[in-house]
């Protein structure tokens, strides 16, 4: 799957740069326009709860034959917002674009033990004779990146109202602004093992954080006007590991809004 | 005045009570993953899943979701670990027998911890329970590993021990040589199935 979408954005940035360079010594009466996108959207990665979480009946072999009477799950979702410039040339229908970008995960373990008990356990320490578990009933994690976006847009299908474009682009981050990893007890009393408990499971996590996406969108408006742009995230990857405590997060989806300025017009 | 004395002692016992906190009843249900590399048995684990496996032959013996998976007895200075299950359609059981060790609390099973115990030895036996025919096993050979015990604390309250390790071992079964092979078990011992009496 990697393979795949790098292959598809290296062919992809080929084929807009060669064209790219042809238009400079086109003549120039070429359009280019430069656009200031503010975009948000919503992103839902996917990938496993950590197997070294200490967690009893987490099952992450989920193709062996098992049974158990509770289970656990893991929720992830993030936010992005941020702002880009876009040099689009009208003659080729490409644009190429960059900016910053603010991108907030937030992560949840929950389960149950049985049908009426909304926890599960949690190992924290084990050692000698001794092993001792937790009543949890969920664990959290937070993360904020700000990271540099850099995208190349093409737009095959354009009417006078609206058109359709797919774009292909990547991000690395500059600062991991801040990691937070929480713990709800089931029991108030081990919340003075708090601090115990969650040095026993962080772990230390890549502070470099990267991703390959693609997507496909509709963007709304007339040449010289502000546009609207919708689009869905293509299944998309981290290029980056290790950037989570709780999970092990591989891909992710989503939807992005965006709108779209024209700043200056060149003939 | 008696009366009241009484009320009041009915209102602390009571609380007492109340406070006391029984053993969670989740810890003693069974958690069953399948082995990749042993299919039917259980994968080994130190979780305390209540779960056993072995190959009798080619025939899997586990243990069930409904059956109370073990049962450790202990008197007259004999430990016996019973291990009751499913073959096929067959109930069986099966204990092993061991000299010497009288642990008085199932806390103090962790004298076992990191022990193995060579089943051929005086004193030792193995007992196998198919349906209802029982046999005291005439070993060839055989070792019951009790790699870890742990006593398990839950929200910092001593709660039972768990027992964990592996066991195999040659017999004769109706005047036929049969082995009882890749056996693993994970144990939550508690009030619920230790007696020492």
């Amino acid at each position: 799957m990697k393979n795949y979408l790098l292959a598809f954005f290296c062919v992809f940035c080929t084929s807009a740069l060669d064209m790219h360079s042809q238009e400079l010594t086109e003549k120039p009466s070429a359009r280019q326009t430069v656009f200031l996108h503010l975009e948000s959207g919503f992103i839902y990665p996917g990938g496993n709860i950590r197997e070294s979480l200490a967690i009893r009946q987490n099952i992450s072999s989920w193709h062996v034959n098992q049974s158990a009477s509770g289970n656990i799950f893991a929720d992830s979702h993030g936010f992005s917002g941020g702002l880009r410039c876009e040099y689009f040339s009208s003659l080729l229908m490409t644009g190429i674009s960059t900016g910053v970008r603010f991108t907030r995960y937030n992560t949840a373990i929950t389960g149950y033990s049985s049908s009426i008990s909304d926890f599960f356990y949690l190992r924290y320490s084990m050692g000698g004779s001794d092993t001792k578990f937790a009543r949890v009933k969920s664990l959290t994690e937070t993360n904020y990146f700000i990271s540099i976006p850099v995208e190349f847009r093409f737009i095959p299908l354009q009417f006078e109202a609206f058109g359709l474009f797919i774009k292909a682009g990547t991000e690395f981050s500059i600062i991991n602004l801040h990691k937070a990893t929480d713990i709800e007890f089931q029991e108030s009393v081990m919340n003075i093992h708090r601090e115990d408990v969650l040095n026993a499971i962080m772990i230390v996590t890549n502070r470099y954080y990267s991703t390959l996406y693609g997507s496909i969108g509709l963007t709304i408006g007339r040449s010289g006007r502000p546009n609207y742009n919708i689009e869905a995230y293509l299944p998309s990857i981290l290029l980056t590991g290790n950037n989570f405590t709780l999970t092990e997060t591989d891909r992710f989806q989503g939807v992005m809004l965006s709108v779209q300025l024209p700043l200056t017009k060149k003939q | 005045m008696r009366i009241k004395k009484y009320i009041l002692l009915i209102i602390v016992s009571t609380t007492v009570l109340a406070c006391e906190k029984m053993e969670d009843i989740q810890l003693s249900e069974t958690i069953f993953i399948e082995d990749l590399y042993a299919p039917g048995l259980p994968v080994y684990s130190e979780w305390g899943y209540n779960t056993f496996g072995a190959y009798i032959d080619r025939k899997a013996f586990v243990s069930t979701n409904y059956d109370l998976p073990a049962k450790i007895i202990v008197n007259d200075d004999i430990l016996h670990l019973i291990l009751r299950g499913r073959m096929g359609i067959e109930d069986v059981d099966l204990k092993f027998s061991i000299k010497g060790y009288s642990p008085a609390t199932n806390f103090d099973l962790t004298e076992l911890d990191n022990t193995t115990i060579n089943l051929k030895e005086a004193g030792h036996s193995v007992t196998l329970k198919i349906g209802n025919e029982t046999n005291v096993m005439q070993l060839i050979e055989g070792e019951l590993i009790i790699k870890r015990v742990q006593r398990l604390y839950v929200d910092s309250e001593l709660s039972r021990t768990i027992m964990s390790g592996y066991f195999n071992f040659k017999t004769f079964f109706g005047n036929e040589p049969i082995a009882v092979s890749y056996g693993r078990f994970d144990l939550g011992i508690g009030y619920e199935n230790f007696y020492n009496y």
